[in-house]
């Protein structure tokens, strides 16, 4: 349960789990979402894994992530999501995705 | 290994063995005919579902596909048949004990007070069964592989279902513990009976939205 609470307290990790909420989504759809580098995404993604929050599979040169949250992870989720759990606010980290929208498309292959 | 040959023989066996009780409870008392063509319908319902999956795994396994794909959907497939096969045998079990006692108390063999105490723990412990089934059911994910353009509906009904019976699980055993007998006799199967149609018609919307979702496909190609 403890991985379950680190995995929780990092505002990253969870809109990671939001996102994946709606639907399995690649490693890249995910990343898109941030404005951190690939490495750190990375982390986050082995720390969710660890915690056994995400499952992910190879599909061709591709990882997609799906969720496996038990109804009472999502429970916690909702709590730390409401009670903002961990040293960043949710609207810092929202306000990275902004910054991440409004900046033109990097090169990046 | 053992323990997944004793439970998928418990699971064969005691389905059976709650239908012949049902019906020995049917011959001892037949004023109360619902309810015991009650439990052997549901004891028929964890049969075929039994049997479904075995027969879906069987086919799988028939399959010469050696595919990555398809050695993950058999790999699912044993799961999924292990967890039936536990589910079955506790439902099942259950069913067994409380026909036995009831039986054997038509026989004048056993004294069960009606509404005792044994009765209403018993409840709140399938209560508390039902909500520990229901929390585990969103974990149960398919191989992502097979999910590929619909997994948001899977995943979206697997939810659903959990929190569905997460919820029924403690509203039932919240029944038990605070309402007067009678009345929980009356609103706990309710609660049961809402979650599972809740469940049947999500289910059946998704599988005719993955109909649905294949024949477009193959009109597509």
């Amino acid at each position: 349960m403890d991985k379950v609470f680190k995995a929780l307290s990092d505002p990253t990790r969870r809109r990671v789990l939001q996102l994946l909420r709606k639907a399995p989504m690649s490693a890249g759809e995910l990343s898109d979402h941030f404005a951190v580098s690939k490495p750190t995404m990375s982390a986050h993604f082995a720390v969710l894994q660890e915690a056994g929050l995400i499952a992910s599979q190879r599909s061709g040169r591709t990882i997609i992530y799906g969720l496996v949250m038990s109804v009472l992870e999502e429970a916690l989720l909702g709590f730390a999501q409401t009670f903002g759990w961990g040293g960043e606010s949710e609207r810092a980290t929202r306000g990275k995705h902004t910054k991440l929208a409004r900046r033109p498309a990097r090169e990046e292959t | 290994m053992t323990l997944n040959r004793i439970s998928s023989r418990a699971a064969s066996a005691l389905p059976l063995v709650g239908i012949g009780l049902a019906l020995a409870n049917w011959n001892a008392r037949p004023a109360e005919a619902r309810a015991w063509a009650i439990a052997v319908v549901m004891l028929f319902v964890m049969i075929a579902v039994r049997y479904g999956w075995q027969l879906a795994l069987r086919r799988s396994s028939e399959r010469n596909d050696s595919s990555e794909r398809a050695a993950i959907i058999s790999a699912a497939l044993i799961r999924i048949v292990g967890e039936v096969n536990r589910g079955v045998v506790f439902g099942a079990l259950m069913m067994v004990i409380s026909l036995a006692l009831t039986l054997a108390h038509s026989y004048g063999l056993v004294d069960v007070p009606r509404g005792g105490r044994w009765t209403t723990m018993t409840m709140i412990l399938v209560g508390a069964y039902l909500a520990v089934l229901g929390n585990a059911m969103p974990r149960q994910l398919p191989p992502l592989a097979s999910m590929q353009g619909h997994g948001a509906r899977v995943q979206a009904f697997q939810r659903l279902a959990g929190w569905t019976w997460v919820l029924c699980g403690l509203g039932f055993a919240a029944v038990w513990l605070a309402m007067p007998f009678d009345e929980a006799r009356r609103v706990a199967p309710a609660l049961v009976a809402a979650a599972m149609i809740v469940t049947i018609v999500e289910f059946a919307r998704l599988v005719f939205s993955l109909r649905k979702l294949r024949l477009h496909g193959q009109n597509l190609n």
